[in-house]
Order: structure tokens, then sequence, then C-alpha cells
């Protein structure tokens, strides 16, 4: 409630009281006491005119304020664009202002959350925002920079090639209870049927290698609506007979995408065309099944995919590594092959077909010759519900004089000193494997293959007859790069005089891939 | 004088006939016995290896949620699939859940900036993303793999932050030739089941 000082009203009525008081003759007293009331009076009017003028430089002094008010908040208001983007939600109510002990208890508990991180321990994935890590790129960085056909290669600078450096450390240490001269791997062929000797292994022998570890460099090169491939693979098994890493070069290829008749072409050191590797079952036994085709050889192959479920290759394979018994390799065409693949949602199926032209060089001094060939029927099936998804691997092969591009190598042919030719050697190999599996990480394969040859009249009765390979493991991948496990194989090679040989071998094989 | 034959001495033809006899039936048994043994068996098709949870964020509710699957390849059509597998999952646990192919007209990974202008515009309260991280190699010379490792992570739509995050392994249907190829239904279901009910533990679901 606002007083009105400024009234002219009381004052009037205050000095007509008092002179009413005053004409009275009978008391003096009052005159003085009421010019004693009238000086208060006065004292208190000035007071309240001195307190007038204050209130009003007051209210002048706040509409200076409220203006200079305005003023700044005209200068400071930002443009809509420029408005500061919304901060990230506090993990706890963000519009009550948190008081500094709430925060301390805060950090004393993310603290001893990090504590309790044991050290080494993986960080949260794709986490973002971890002080101890470097920042981790947003999410927009993250999917831009992952979505590529060629996971784990490198750009190389100034250049539209990309490379992919891998391979992996892998060491096999293996126990024997049989005379067996291959060491790094369960080459069946290399049993030993007769005059046994402790230092084969007959009495049990323990081999640790590391011979089998790899080195792959691969590059791929966009080149005019085409693609170029490149790729040197190379490990230490030059010899499989010792313990010894002995560098050697597995592989050495270059290819030209769609370069003839809507083609392929690979030039170099490469698996042989007639190889079906997708059928190659997972054992730890660096060889694998007697019966497989597993040759590298320098060759040349034109590979053409027709439709997603159909590729027809045909190669031309160096006229290498022949096995001849009593004969020499004198080498003139190229082995032929030619093969069809399938490939649909539950089979994988390859056939192919190996012409060769086996000459070699005989006593007395003069070129034989015999034609050889092969058939081989191979491939996956994935089992269907309830076994999904064990699948398993097989491959049969029959013919003439393609022996030796078995993982045994039996003789492709053998020379018949006595007629003075070379005849190839009918051979049989198949195998059978499936892979169970017992979770995402953990898996069991059972494999047994046989290698047969039908021994020619002039062969020598030490000449292989057959072979058979069985093996079971059971493996545990921890990691996405960390493998291994424990493998129980077992072996028999039977002359064609019936010498008899059998080895049983345990194996463990650790292999970290990078 | 010839050599001497002895009965059960290895080089024996009789030895010989004899233990291939006992081998054909030992390996016979031994054949039946493992068909037993590996139909008995039921293997788990996703097995959790690693989970992240948010020291700063507490249990909350997924809410509108968006689903994005993508795998090394650019939008393949596995991740359209696995897409499809989650909304439809979490749909049975009554959450409102849409797939990214949605909104997707080109069929490429999104940018950020797109899923922001969606999450935003259409009021999503989490991202949930599924991503192919890599493959396990398991033979030597085949880059052919069953096995994926796979990511999946959920973020705070307002703000894209992480905040929940597990690593697993789910199998594939095998491939060959560096096509990858989708997994198979009941596969692909029991991923989602399995990752829903590592939410659930978490809280976050």
């Amino acid at each position: 409630m606002e007083i009105q000082t400024q009234s002219p009203a009381l004052p009037a009525v205050l000095v007509v009281f008092i002179q009413f008081i005053s004409s009275s003759p009978a008391n003096a007293q009052v005159y003085v006491e009421a010019d004693q009331l009238m000086k208060v009076i006065e004292a208190q009017q000035r007071q309240l005119e001195a307190q007038e003028a204050q209130i009003q430089r007051q209210k002048a002094d706040l509409e200076a304020l409220r203006q200079q008010v305005e003023e700044l908040r005209r200068t400071r208001s930002p443009s809509p664009s420029m408005a500061p983007a919304p901060t990230a939600p506090l993990p706890r109510g963000n519009s009550e202002p948190v008081e500094r002990v709430e925060l301390d208890d805060l950090r004393d508990q993310i603290e001893a959350i990090h504590k309790a991180i044991p050290p080494g321990s993986l960080p949260p994935p794709r986490a973002r925002g971890d002080p101890t890590l470097p920042e981790q790129a947003d999410i927009e960085e993250l999917i831009s920079s992952t979505p590529t056909d060629w996971p784990g290669s490198i750009p190389v600078l100034g250049s539209p090639m990309r490379v992919k450096i891998s391979g992996f450390a892998e060491l096999d240490a293996n126990y024997n209870l049989g005379a067996i001269t291959s060491l790094a791997e369960f080459a069946t062929s290399a049993i030993v049927t007769s005059d046994r000797t402790a230092a084969e292994g007959e009495d049990g022998k323990t081999n640790v290698s590391a011979q089998v570890s790899r080195l792959e460099l691969k590059a791929r090169t966009p080149w005019g609506g085409r693609q170029i491939e490149n790729e040197i693979a190379m490990d230490f098994l030059r010899d499989s007979s010792v313990t010894e890493p002995l560098l050697r070069l597995r592989k050495a290829y270059g290819q030209v995408s769609d370069i003839l008749f809507g083609g392929d072409l690979r030039f170099g050191l490469d698996w042989s065309t007639f190889t079906n590797l997708t059928a190659s079952p997972n054992t730890l036994d660096y060889e694998g099944p007697n019966s497989l085709l597993f040759m590298l050889h320098p060759i040349a192959r034109w590979i053409r995919v027709y439709h997603p479920t159909l590729t027809l290759e045909v190669g031309l394979d160096a006229p290498d590594q022949r096995v001849f018994q009593n004969a020499k390799e004198v080498s003139r065409w190229p082995d032929f092959v030619v093969a069809v693949i399938s490939q649909t949602d539950r089979v994988n199926f390859q056939g192919s077909f190996i012409l060769r032209d086996l000459r070699g060089s005989g006593e007395p001094q003069s070129a034989v010759s015999d034609t050889g060939w092969g058939i081989n029927l191979s491939g996956v099936i994935d089992m269907p519900d309830r076994l999904a998804p064990d699948f398993a691997s097989y491959s049969f092969s029959y013919g003439s004089g393609y022996g030796g591009l078995l993982n045994d190598a039996p003789p492709d042919a053998a020379y018949d000193f006595y007629n003075n030719r070379l005849e190839a050697i009918p051979t049989l190999a198949w195998y059978l494997a499936y892979q169970h599996w017992w979770s995402p990480c953990m898996y069991t394969v059972v494999t047994h293959g046989q290698v047969q040859q039908d021994n020619l009249d002039f062969q020598a009765g030490f000449s292989f007859r057959e072979t058979q390979y069985s093996s079971i493991n059971l493996t545990w991948t921890p990691t996405p790069h960390w493998l291994f496990g424990v493998e129980a194989l077992y072996g028999t090679r039977e002359d064609k005089d019936g010498a008899y040989g059998s080895v049983w071998r345990t194996q463990f094989t650790s292999r970290i891939s990078f | 004088m010839g050599p001497m034959v002895q009965f059960g001495a290895p080089n024996s033809p009789v030895a010989s006939r004899f233990s291939r006899v006992g081998r054909i039936v030992n390996r016979k048994l031994g054949v039946t016995l493992l068909c037993c043994f590996f139909l008995s068996c039921n293997s788990p098709r996703t097995i959790v290896t690693d989970t992240w949870h948010s020291p700063l964020i507490t249990a909350r509710p997924l809410g509108n949620t968006l689903v994005l699957a993508y795998t090394l390849f650019p939008r393949p059509i596995i991740g359209l699939y696995v897409e499809d597998v989650w909304v439809e999952q979490l749909g049975r646990y009554g959450v409102n859940a849409l797939s990214w192919s949605n909104f997707s007209v080109d069929g490429k990974v999104p940018s950020m900036g797109e899923l922001a202008d969606v999450l935003t515009e259409y009021q999503f309260d989490t991202l949930l993303v599924t991503q192919l991280i890599s493959f396990k190699h398991l033979n030597r010379d085949v880059s052919n793999s069953q096995v994926a490792i796979v990511e999946t992570r959920l973020y705070l739509a307002p703000t894209e932050e992480v905040y929940w995050s597990l690593q697993s392994e789910s199998f594939l249907a095998n491939y060959v030739m560096g096509e990858i190829r989708r997994p198979r239904e009941g596969d692909a279901l029991e991923y989602v089941e399995t990752v829903i009910q590592e939410m659930m533990k978490d809280g976050v679901f």
C-alpha cells in the first residue's frame, strides 16, 4: 500500500486543530506542547520528503538496470541456425541441479568400475567415450569404413590396389607308435612295412615342428572394369621327412578377371585344377586323407562362372612331380584338366577329368610313354534338419596313371624292363569325412580314406598296394584367430607282397592366425 | 629255405586276413556308435562370447526400436533377412520395432545422418544394430567358414550413444568362393532369441 505523503490536507487539519486549542486562554501549557508537536510534525514531514526522493531515485536506477538487461539480451540472443546442440542426457534427471557431493559419488563409482575391470581385458566393443581408449569414431565413420567385399585388406596409398597380409603360426606335436618316415604329415604311404627300426619310430617317437606355418600376401587391383589378383604364399615344408623348417614357395600366381570368353585367366603356381579344395576335411594333420587330390603345380587356368551355381574350369597343369617306378620323368605335354563345379544351398559338387602324357626314360636310355587319365567326383553335403550344421565331405577318384596327384603319391606308372615300356597303374582312391559341431567354437571331424592300386605283374614286391587313413579329432576355437585341438590318427600300408605296417599317431595342434 | 610263416605274425596272410575281418567289424561298429552319438547331441547354434553394459545407463526398456543389420558387403540379402527376423521376434515380445529396410531406398548401408533423421522423425527410442564382424577361419586352405562373429549393439536414439553390446558366434550355412550365405532360419531365430535373453538379463529389454 502506497502512502500519499504529498497530500496537503493533513498539515492543514493539524494547524486548524492547534489554533483552536491555543485560542483558549486557560491552557498556556498547551501552547508550548503544541509548538513542540509542530516541530516534530515538521521534522517528520522532511523525513517523508527525503524518503520519497530516495524512492524516486531507486525507481530510476531500477529502470536503468532493466534497460541494460534488455540491451544485453538483445545483443546475446543467438540465431536459430547457431543454436547449440542439445547435450547428451545425463544418466539421471538432468533438469535438477546436481550437487557436488553427488558428482563426487558418481566419480567414485566410475573409478570403482574401472578398477573392477581386469587388466588387459578387451574394451567394450564399439563403445564410445571411454577416456582410457583413443576416441572411437562415431557410428557414421564406423559404418562407412566397414563395408568391403574383402575384409582385412588395406588400401595402398596412391593406388587403387588393396593388399592383404595373412597367415598363421602353427605348432604340431605328435607321437608315433609305429615306424613312419613322414614326420610333419601323416602320409600313410610312408609307413614302413618291413625291417622297421627304432630310428623310424617303431618303439615310439615324438616330433615337434612348426613347418606348416605360413605367410600369405594377396593383392587386388581394379583394371578397367576387370580385376587383377595376385597371391604369394610361403611355408616351411620343403621336406616333410624332417622337422627342420625349410622355406618353400607354395603359391605364386596372378589372375585377370573377365579377360577371355567371359572367363578369368590364372597363371602361376597354384592347386591343380583337378583338386576340389572345398571338399578337404578339417583334419589337424596337415596332409589330410591319403586319397585327397592335393597337388601344387605351375598352372594355366581358364575359369568361367556361368551361373552362381555352375562354374567351368579348363586348365593346363605342368607335367612335373611325376612318380615313376624305375624310370625318370621326361615330360613333353602338360596335363589337360577340365572341371565342372556346382554349388547349391546345401551341396557342393565337382566333377573333374585329367588327361596326362606320362613320359619317362627307362633302361636302355630311351623315352617311353603312356597315357594317363583320371576322374574325380567330390564335394560337400550339408546335413539337413536336426543334424545341421554338420556336413560330410567326400571324394571318389578312379583312373590310370594319376596316382602321383594324391596325397599318398603312389606311382603314376612303372617301367617294364623286359618290354621297354612305361605302363600307367590303375588307382582307386576315396575318402569320407564328417564334421560334427558341438558348438560354434568346438567341432569333431571323423575321416576315413583308402587308396588302392592294381599292381602290375612286373612291379617289385615292395610296391605300393593299399593304404588306409583314419582320424578323429576334437578342435576348439576359443577366438576367431586361435585354433587348437587333439587328433588320433591310424594308418596302414600294405605292399604288393603283403608286407604290412600300421602306425598310431596322436597329435596336438595350436594354430594362431592373423 | 623259404620264409617261415607264423600264425599271428603281422606279415602272414592268415594274420592279415584275420586282422582285416576284425578291422571291418570294428569299423562298422565304430561308425554306428559315432552316428548314434552325433544324432543324440544337440549343439547350441549361438554362443555369447562377450557382453558390455554402460555403467552410466541403468536398466531401460527398448521402446520404439529401429533395427539395422548389415554384413561385410554393403547390405546384402543376409542383412535384410536378419532384420526381418529381429522385427518379428521383437514384435512377439510386444516391442514396437521396424527394420531399416522400410526406410531405405537404395539398399546401402546408411550414414549416421540418414539414421538420425529417421530416428528423430519417427521418434524411435532405440537403435539396434547387428553387424557381421568376421568369420572363423578353420581350414588352412579354404576361406569357407560356417561360423560368423556377430556384434549386436544398442544405441540411445537421441544421442546415438552405445549403451549395450554383445558379441556372439553363430552358424552360417556353408559358402564357397567368397559368397556369403545367410544363416538358416532356425539358426537366425536362435541367434535373436539368445540375444533377447541376454538383454533381459542385463535389464535393457
